[in-house]
């Protein structure tokens, strides 16, 4: 099996999105399984450009931001923390409407992240449920950890082009957004409420039109967050913290109000079983230093009890395959180099049994 | 034990029959692994297996359910050969994309959202619902049933009252050419002829 850029074991496909692809993979250099994403260098660069410089800067139990990435001709990978229960999306495919005190619990833990997210002066700006993704804990308190950094934008730093696409999720965001506003912390707050809508109702919220009103406990705070007007939002995720402590939904920390529903919420570990070359420690058969080839094929062996489809994946081929490993800052073999080699091998081998062939024909005649 | 047997009761008092044998049907009948039947409902494939197994009881997600039952319907129809096998996975994908927000009462939702802090026990508003056979709808109907299955109901309908032979007889006996029309296009049509007429005629 071959390592992406002589780093990263592709192992299986866990996930894909509108860019790119999520696997769960070995990272040699750190003896761990992380999940990779595989992005295609044009549409790397945000990604790339938050990783090395504000990657480092937010470490917070609930985010989960890129901590290492290598890239090689047309592709990079940015390897992260793998998390195992799916993402809030997941969790409502499960179980539709989820009880008030879940919902407040997990917008708590949001919270926190966004926190120190716009303390890093990074505003997310695509804030869903399937960017909040959940370590699986079963019927126990959730545990969310915020990511998908890939459009997220600077705060005080004005977008280059007014007339570039606006990125993000029509439903989620903010009605100043979908005008162009530069990048303000209090854009991912109105998202948050448009996701606390949708945990209470099961409802995706409409890209068109204001959010229907809310009942119940979490009303006041889903109506405050998702003000047209940014200044009638709250001044700051702390702010929001608090009007949520002050909504009376939150549960004291050590306490699990939802489990005595007989439907409880529940985060199941969503990942298939590891194909049988692997264990949860790692390879069985390690191998030695793993060639610097770019992304190969990663043969995925039919696993036992997995209901996913197994068979022989391979990535996509590159939407724009110009070499730019220097730009990338990491300077990887090319794999074409590689490849050409591999050919040469072959042809010379293919024309030196043609002679031999001859050489035999001549003398056997 | 005990209790997956009575939490199979209580699926079978939900759904009108224990989930696993409904999956069951479903993945026989298309030929689907149970995780791409979760992915066509939209569950999790572990939520599926602890919904199969008995381990949890009910579906709480409305719209898969409303999903479910739409494939348990197309199931139906493929076993009955009332669809082309090379229709189905178009027709999967139709339910896979269908959001199913129609079949859920807004006062059901109102009444959840509305318990503050502490989730209600024993909560009993949905509706009783025996809906994963398709010809045991307890009178309310989804508002917008897919043509085919509106289809496929006229013409169980003529097929009750009458042979293909006898509708043969009555088209000829009668002077309008498009009543004549309607009665072979239901009564001894094929499905794909019948949908045709459905869809030229209802817009």
């Amino acid at each position: 099996m071959e390592a992406f850029a002589g780093r990263y074991r592709l192992i299986d496909l866990i996930g894909t999105g509108g860019m790119g692809s999520v696997w769960r993979a070995w990272d040699l250099r750190r003896s761990a399984y992380v999940a990779a994403k595989v992005l295609g260098q044009h549409d790397a660069g945000t990604l790339l450009r938050f990783v090395r410089e504000q990657s480092l800067r937010i470490q917070h139990p609930h985010v989960v931001a890129p901590h290492g990435w290598a890239a090689d001709d047309d592709k990079v990978v940015f390897a992260m923390d793998l998390v195992r229960g799916g993402s809030v999306a997941t969790l409502l495919g499960d179980h539709g409407p989820l009880p008030p005190s879940y919902v407040a619990v997990l917008l708590d833990q949001l919270l926190h992240a966004l926190s120190a997210v716009h303390a890093a002066g990074v505003v997310h700006r695509d804030l869903k449920p399937a960017n909040l993704l959940l370590d699986a804990t079963g019927t126990g308190r959730p545990h969310l950890r915020l990511s998908d950094f890939g459009v997220a934008g600077l705060i005080d730093e004005p977008r280059m082009t007014r007339n570039s696409t606006i990125l993000g999720t029509p439903g989620y965001l903010a009605p100043e957004q979908l005008s162009g506003a530069d990048p303000d912390p209090r854009q991912d707050l109105y998202a948050v409420g448009a996701v606390a809508h949708e945990l209470l109702t099961g409802d995706r919220p409409t890209p068109s039109g204001p959010l229907p009103p809310a009942a119940g406990p979490l009303a006041d705070f889903i109506h405050t967050c998702t003000a047209t007007n940014p200044s009638d939002r709250p001044a700051s995720a702390h702010e929001a913290g608090r009007l949520l402590a002050e909504s009376g939904a939150l549960p004291p920390a050590d306490s699990h109000p939802w489990a005595t529903h007989p439907d409880a919420p529940e985060v199941f570990d969503q990942l298939p079983p590891l194909p049988p070359t692997w264990t949860p420690t790692g390879p069985t058969h390690p191998t030695g230093p793993a060639r610097p080839d770019g992304v190969g094929q990663v043969a995925r062996p039919q696993g036992a009890g997995s209901s996913r489809p197994q068979v022989t994946q391979q990535l996509p081929a590159a939407d724009a395959p110009v070499p730019r490993a220097a730009e990338a800052g990491r300077a990887v073999e090319a794999p074409g180099r590689r490849r050409g080699l591999v050919w040469l091998a072959v042809v010379s081998f293919v024309g030196a049994a043609g002679l031999i062939g001859s050489a035999v024909w001549i003398l056997v005649r | 034990m005990e209790q997956t047997a009575h939490n199979l009761q209580q699926q079978v008092e939900l759904y009108g029959e224990p989930l696993g044998e409904v999956v069951r049907r479903i993945t026989g009948g298309l030929g689907l692994t149970q995780g791409g039947l979760a992915q066509v409902i939209g569950l999790s494939a572990p939520m599926l297996s602890q919904l199969v197994s008995a381990h949890r009881v009910k579906i709480g997600n409305p719209a898969v359910v409303s999903r479910l039952r739409a494939v348990s319907e197309l199931t139906d129809l493929a076993v009955s050969g009332g669809i082309e096998p090379e229709h189905i996975a178009h027709e999967l994908d139709g339910i896979r994309a269908a959001t199913g927000a129609y079949t859920r009462p807004t006062t059901a939702q109102l009444a959840r959202s509305a318990a503050p802090g502490q989730p209600t026990t024993g909560q009993t508003t949905d509706p009783p619902a025996r809906f994963l056979r398709p010809t045991t709808y307890p009178g309310e109907l989804p508002p917008s049933p897919s043509a085919r299955s509106v289809v496929r109901e006229i013409q169980d309908l003529f097929r009750a009252v009458a042979s293909a032979e006898e509708i043969q007889q009555a088209a000829a006996a009668v002077d309008s050419p498009a009543i004549a029309e309607l009665l072979l296009a239901y009564g001894t049509g094929r499905t794909a002829d019948a949908l045709a007429h459905y869809e030229q005629h209802h817009g």
